[in-house]
C-alpha cells in the first residue's frame, strides 16, 4: 500500500483531515505476547482497526542530529491519556501487564481519506517507555516515551556504562582482585605497530586468572596451568604478534605449546589435535572471548602475573562472522555499527551483528546510513578505523556514541521511522521549498549566528595509544577566518578515538573546521505537515524569507536540516538548520583529484585538507624544468586532475594556485588551465615577466552542466628563445 | 409541529439486551456490537456484510416507543427494517420500515428514527439491512427507547441553532491560510422553555437528574415530524428554572450533540 502524503496544496485548500495517533505494544506475560492498543485525540472508526479516542494531550516531537561534538539528541514524546474507565489503571495491577517499563510505541500520521483508502500511515516516532506512567490528575495518566538510543543511556536517566561485559570472578575464577570488574575491551580494525621499525605491539594483554589445560590431548593426561591474557571480549580475526618488552613471542607459539596463540601452531595443538582447526577464541559458558595462553613455568610467567611485565598484541579485532573467520571489519562506519548493534543494543557474546527490530518488525538501525557513510569516508580517504573500545576504563553510552560521532565526523538522529540514522553529507535540495508568503507560518521564523559552533582552530589527537604514552596530535586552521574575524577560537580538542592515520586525522579535523571557520547562520521556522512527506534530517530545504540575513533577505537559500519538530496539536511541523554556505559536508570536501598519471595515479586526495592546510600538492609542472614555446605547451610531467563538481557545493570557489617565473625580463609566461573534457579553456592567467617565483590564483569556474571534469596545467612563452617555468602549486576550496 | 421528544437515559434499554449479529451477518471483531450501545457513536459497531444486522434479545417481551440509528453509513433510501418476534428467526411477527434520510449537504448521514408507540411487545427487536449498502453496515449507536417522553413545551422562538466543522489554522506573514479538518461536526441548541408547568419543569429536572447533568446522553427528537433524531448532552450539569409566576416556569434548555467523530 503506498504511504500517506501530505502536500502543501491540500493544506492550502483546506481538504485534508490529519490524524495522528499512538500503537502501544504491551508486551506482557500471558497471551497474546503483545496487546496492541491504539489511542488518539478522537476516536475514529472507518479503518479496519479503530482508533480509540484517549489521548488529551501531547508533547510536540522533536528528532535533532547530534552536535557538532557528537552528542545526541534524545526525542522524547509525552502524552496525557484519559483513564475514566480504568483501563490502565487495571491494566497496572494486573500480574500479566503491569510491566510497561521497556515498551514500545510508535507515533503515527494519518488522513482520514488515507485511512478510507487503505493507504499506510507515515510514522512519526518510534520510542520505548522508560518509566512507569505518572497520574495527571484524576483519572488521567502521564505516559512519557524516549527514542530507542536514549532509552539506552539508562532507567530514569542514570548513566549506564559500557561495556556491560567485564572481567567476573563468575567467568575467569581466580582472576587476581585488581582486575575484577574491570571492563572487557574490544578491538576495532588494524592495531598494530608492525611497520615500525621496533615493533612493540599496541594492545595490552591482561592477566585473568589460570586454566588448566592438557599438554597430551589424546595421550596420557597431562594438565598443567597456563596464564590467562586477555585480549578482549570477542574473537578477533588475527593476534599478528605477541611483544614482551619488544621481544616477539610468536616464534615460541609456532615452535611449541609453552605460548598458545591463537591460529598458531601450539594453539591447535592443544585445541583441535585432530584437525588443527580449532577455532581462534575461547567460549566459556555464554562468552567469547581472545586470548593468548603462557604456561606457568615460562621464564616471564611470575612477571605477568605480578603485572611487573605486560603483553602487548599487534591484531586485527572484530570481523563480520563473529568467529574469527569472516573479513576483518575495517571500515570505521561498519565498526560503529557493530558497537550498536552489538554492544549498545546486544550483548556481544557470540553472535555479531545482530538485526534489531521494533515491535512492529521496522529496522531500529538504519543500516544503509552506516553503508552510506562508509562510501562518504571513502570518498576522502578517511575510511579505516582502528581502536579499542573500553580499554581500561568504563565509558557512557552518551560518551561512547559521541566518540564515535566525531571518530567519523557524522551526525546521528532517529529518522523518521525512529532508526537510527548517520549523515556526513549535504544532500541535494530537496523537492519542496519553503517561502515566507506562502509556506512560512507568521511568527514562527527566526535566524540567529550560532557563535557556540565557531571555530577556526581545531587541535586534534588520534592515534590511540594504550601504553601510556601520549597520543598523536595535530592541527587544522583556516586562515581567511583568523584572518578576517581579527582573533583565533579554538575548538574542544577532538578526539579521533577510532583515526589511526595522520592523513585521516587531518582530512576530518579540517572538515571539522571548515564547518566552523565562518559563523554558522541556524534558523527555524514552522510549516504544515507536508515536510513529513518530503524530507527527513539532514534533508536540505530552499529558504526564501524576508527576515534571513541579507540586503532582501533569503531568497532560496540551502538550510540543512537538522532538527525537526512536530507538534499534534497544532499540526506544525518546525525546521531547524543551518544555513549551508557555511558548512561542509564530507562530499563537499571530497573533490577528488585524479591523478592520472605517474606513480599516483588515481589517488584521491581530500581538496578539504590541501584547503584547510595550505598544503603543496604535486598536481604537474617543475622548478627545475623549463621550457620554450609561444605556444600553449601542457606543462612539465603534467597531471590531469578530476574535479568532481558535483560533490562541491554550490558557492564554493575552486581555486588552481600555480606558481611562474621567466629566466629574463625580455620574455613572458602564462598559465591556463585546459578543460580536457569539454576541450575548452576555462581560464587563462595574466602574463607575467618576473625572474622570481610568483603565485597567481586561477579561480575555475563551474561548468554550466554540472558535471565533473579533467584539467590540465599549459603554459605559454612570450618567446621562443627563453625558458619559461609554470608549478601548479594546489588546489584548494574556499567554502 | 409537536413537541420534541426524549429518552430518558435510563429508558434507553439497548444495552440490557442481548445483542447479536442477525443471521447471516458477521460482527466485525474490531467493531464488536456492544459498540451499538456504548453510548458513544464515534465508536460503532459494524458487520462484515453490506446487509444484515443485529438482534436484540431481552429474554422477555418488551414493549418499545421508538428506534433510533444514530450515526450510520447507510445509503439514503436503502431498505432498512425492524423486525420484532418472539419465537426467533425466521418466523416474523412484526416488521416496519425505517426510514434512511437523504444526507446532509457536506456528507454527514441523518440520524433516522421510528416511532413503536403503537407496536406490541417483543422479545427479539432486530434492525436489519435489506438492499445492499454501499460499504459494510456501521452504525454508531442504536437507542432502544422504552419510552418517549414530550417537552413540556418546544423552545421558545428566538432559541438557538448552532452548527461547528472545527479546523486548525495557521497563516503566513502574507495571509496565507492553511487548513486541516479536524473532520467533526457539533451542533447545539440553545434556548428556554418557556411557560411551563411546575410538573413540566420537573419532568425537565428529572431528565437531568436521570442523565447525571452532562453525565449521560440521550436521544432527543427536536421535531416529531421529522425523521431525523440527535444523540445529546446537555451542555450543563445544572438544572435551573425561573419561578417566574405559580405554576409557571422558565427553564433554560441547551443541548449538545454527542461528537460522532469521523463520518463512517
Amino acid at each position: 500500500m503506498p504511504t500517506v502524503s501530505f502536500t502543501a496544496t491540500e493544506a492550502r485548500a483546506g481538504t485534508s483531515t490529519p490524524i495522528v495517533y499512538l500503537e502501544f505494544y504491551l508486551e506482557g506475560l500471558g497471551s497474546p505476547a503483545i496487546t496492541t492498543y491504539r489511542w488518539g485525540d478522537r476516536s475514529v472508526s472507518i479503518g479496519d482497526e479503530p482508533i480509540e479516542g484517549r489521548i488529551l494531550s501531547w508533547s510536540p516531537i522533536r528528532r535533532a542530529l547530534s552536535n557538532p561534538n557528537g552528542d545526541a539528541e534524545s526525542t522524547s514524546l509525552t502524552i496525557t491519556v484519559d483513564d475514566t474507565d480504568r483501563l490502565l489503571a487495571g491494566l497496572f495491577v494486573d500480574a500479566d501487564d503491569r510491566y510497561w517499563i521497556s515498551r514500545q510505541c510508535a507515533l503515527f500520521v494519518t488522513t482520514e481519506d488515507a485511512i478510507r483508502d487503505g493507504d499506510d500511515p507515515l510514522v512519526l516516532f518510534r520510542g520505548v517507555m522508560v518509566e512507569m506512567p505518572k497520574r495527571a490528575g484524576a483519572l488521567t495518566w502521564q505516559l512519557t516515551f524516549q527514542d530507542v538510543l536514549t532509552s539506552q543511556y539508562g532507567a530514569l536517566f542514570a548513566e549506564r556504562m559500557l561495556p556491560e561485559r567485564t572481567i567476573s570472578s563468575a567467568v575467569f575464577t581466580d582472576a587476581p582482585a585488581s582486575q575484577l570488574g574491570k571492563p572487557a575491551p574490544y578491538v576495532y580494525g588494524e592495531k598494530s605497530d608492525e611497520g615500525a621499525a621496533e615493533p612493540r605491539g599496541v594492545v595490552p594483554l591482561r592477566y585473568v586468572g589460570t586454566e588448566d589445560i592438557d599438554r597430551n590431548p589424546g595421550g596420557a593426561p597431562d594438565v598443567q596451568t597456563y596464564l590467562r591474557l586477555l585480549v578482549c571480549a570477542q574473537a578477533s580475526k588475527e593476534i599478528t604478534e605477541v611483544y614482551l618488552n619488544g621481544s616477539a613471542l610468536g616464534w615460541i607459539a609456532d615452535a611449541g605449546i609453552d605460548v598458545l596463540i591463537p591460529d598458531r601452531v601450539g594453539w591447535h595443538a592443544l585445541f583441535d589435535t585432530i584437525d588443527l582447526a580449532a577455532p581462534p577464541y575461547r567460549d566459556i559458558g555464554s562468552q567469547r572471548w581472545t586470548m593468548v595462553y603462557v604456561h606457568s613455568g615460562l621464564w616471564c610467567a611470575d612477571d605477568l602475573v605480578s603485572g611487573a611485565a605486560v603483553l602487548y598484541a599487534n591484531m586485527q579485532g572484530i570481523e563480520a562472522t563473529g568467529d574469527g573467520s569472516g573479513t576483518l571489519i575495517t571500515s570505521r562506519a561498519a565498526q560503529f555499527l557493530w558497537f550498536l548493534q552489538n554492544i549498545v543494543f546486544g550483548t556481544a557474546n557470540t553472535v555479531p551483528l545482530s538485526t534489531l527490530e521494533f515491535a512492529d518488525g521496522s529496522d531500529q538501525i538504519d543500516e544503509a546510513s552506516f553503508a552510506q557513510l562508509t562510501t562518504d569516508l571513502t570518498s576522502i580517504g578517511a575510511q579505516v578505523g582502528a581502536g579499542v573500545f573500553a580499554p581500561e576504563n568504563f565509558v557512557s553510552v552518551r560518551d561512547a556514541i559521541a566518540e564515535w560521532c566525531r571518530s567519523c565526523q557524522c551526525d546521528l538522529g532517529p529518522n523518521q521511522g525512529g532508526a537510527l540514522a548517520v549523515h556526513a553529507t549535504l544532500s541535494s535540495p530537496s523537492s519542496m521549498s519553503a517561502v515566507d508568503a506562502t509556506d512560512v507560518i507568521d511568527g514562527t521564523f527566526d535566524v540567529w549566528h550560532a557563535n557556540d559552533r565557531w571555530c577556526n582552530i581545531a587541535p586534534y589527537v588520534y592515534g590511540a595509544n594504550y601504553r601510556g604514552e601520549a597520543w598523536l596530535s595535530g592541527s587544522q586552521t583556516n586562515p581567511n577566518s583568523i584572518t578576517h574575524y581579527k582573533r583565533t577560537r579554538r575548538a574542544d580538542e577532538v578526539v579521533f578515538t577510532y583515526v589511526d592515520s595522520a592523513t585521516v586525522a587531518a582530512a576530518l579535523a579540517a572538515l571539522k573546521v571548515s564547518r566552523g571557520a565562518f559563523v554558522p547562520q541556524r534558523c527555524k521556522f514552522g510549516l504544515g505537515l507536508w515536510p513529513l512527506s518530503l524530507i527527513d534530517l539532514a534533508s536540505t530545504v530552499p529558504t526564501t524569507h524576508f527576515d534571513g540575513l541579507g540586503a532582501t533577505g533569503w531568497d532560496a537559500v540551502s538550510v540543512r536540516v537538522e532538527a525537526i519538530e512536530f507538534d499534534p496539536t497544532r499540526l506544525i511541523v518546525t525546521l531547524e538548520g543551518t544555513n549551508r554556505d557555511n558548512y561542509a559536508g564530507i562530499l563537499e570536501s571530497a573533490g577528488v583529484c585524479d591523478s592520472q598519471t605517474g606513480a599516483d595515479s588515481n589517488r584521491v586526495v581530500p581538496l578539504i585538507a590541501l584547503a584547510a592546510a595550505n598544503r603543496q600538492q604535486d598536481l604537474g609542472g617543475s622548478r627545475q624544468v623549463g621550457g620554450r614555446s609561444t605556444d600553449w605547451t601542457d606543462a612539465y610531467e603534467y597531471r590531469d586532475v578530476e574535479i568532481n563538481w558535483p560533490s562541491i557545493r554550490a558557492g564554493a570557489v575552486v581555486t588552481a594556485v600555480i606558481e611562474r617565473r621567466t629566466v629574463h625580463a625580455s620574455t613572458s609566461v602564462t598559465a591556463r588551465l585546459y578543460n580536457l573534457s569539454d576541450a575548452t579553456i576555462d581560464v587563462t592567467g595574466a602574463p607575467s615577466s618576473s625572474t622570481n617565483w610568483t603565485e597567481e590564483a586561477l579561480v575555475i569556474p563551474r561548468p554550466a552542466d554540472g558535471q565533473g571534469k579533467l584539467y590540465r596545467l599549459q603554459w605559454q612563452g612570450g618567446t621562443a628563445t627563453r625558458d619559461v617555468f609554470v608549478v601548479w602549486i594546489r588546489l584548494q576550496v574556499t567554502p | 409541529m409537536g413537541e420534541s421528544l426524549y429518552v430518558l437515559p435510563s429508558e434507553n434499554i439497548g444495552a440490557s439486551a442481548s445483542i447479536t449479529a442477525r443471521a447471516g451477518s458477521t460482527a466485525d471483531p474490531n467493531y464488536p456490537v456492544a459498540n451499538l450501545v456504548n453510548l458513544c457513536p464515534a465508536i460503532p459497531g459494524k458487520i462484515l456484510q453490506t446487509a444484515g444486522g443485529w438482534d436484540f434479545d431481552y429474554g422477555a417481551p418488551v414493549a418499545l416507543d421508538g428506534i433510533a440509528l444514530i450515526h450510520h453509513n447507510l445509503t439514503a433510501g436503502l431498505d432498512v427494517r425492524v423486525q420484532a418476534h418472539n419465537l426467533g428467526n425466521p418466523v416474523e411477527e412484526f416488521e416496519r420500515a425505517i426510514t434512511i434520510p437523504a444526507w446532509d449537504v457536506d456528507g454527514w448521514s441523518v440520524s433516522p428514527w421510528i416511532d413503536l408507540r403503537d407496536a406490541p411487545a417483543y422479545r427479539f427487536w432486530t434492525p436489519y439491512v435489506v438492499g445492499v449498502n454501499a460499504g459494510p453496515v456501521a452504525v454508531g449507536e442504536i437507542v432502544m427507547a422504552s419510552t418517549l417522553h414530550s417537552l413540556p413545551t418546544n423552545l421558545a422562538p428566538g432559541f438557538t441553532e448552532g452548527e461547528d466543522h472545527a479546523v486548525i489554522e495557521h497563516r503566513t506573514t502574507s495571509g496565507v491560510s492553511f487548513i486541516y479538518l479536524v473532520g467533526a461536526r457539533s451542533r447545539v441548541q440553545t434556548g428556554e422553555l418557556p411557560a411551563v408547568t411546575d410538573a413540566g419543569a420537573e419532568a425537565v429536572r428529572d431528565l437531568l437528574r436521570d442523565a447525571g447533568g452532562r453525565g449521560r446522553p440521550f436521544l432527543v427528537v427536536p421535531d416529531p415530524d421529522v425523521n431525523e433524531a440527535w444523540f445529546v448532552r446537555s451542555t450543563t450539569s445544572r438544572f435551573s428554572r425561573q419561578r417566574f409566576k405559580v405554576d409557571v416556569n422558565r427553564v433554560p434548555f441547551a443541548l449538545e450533540e454527542v461528537s460522532r467523530g469521523l463520518k463512517l
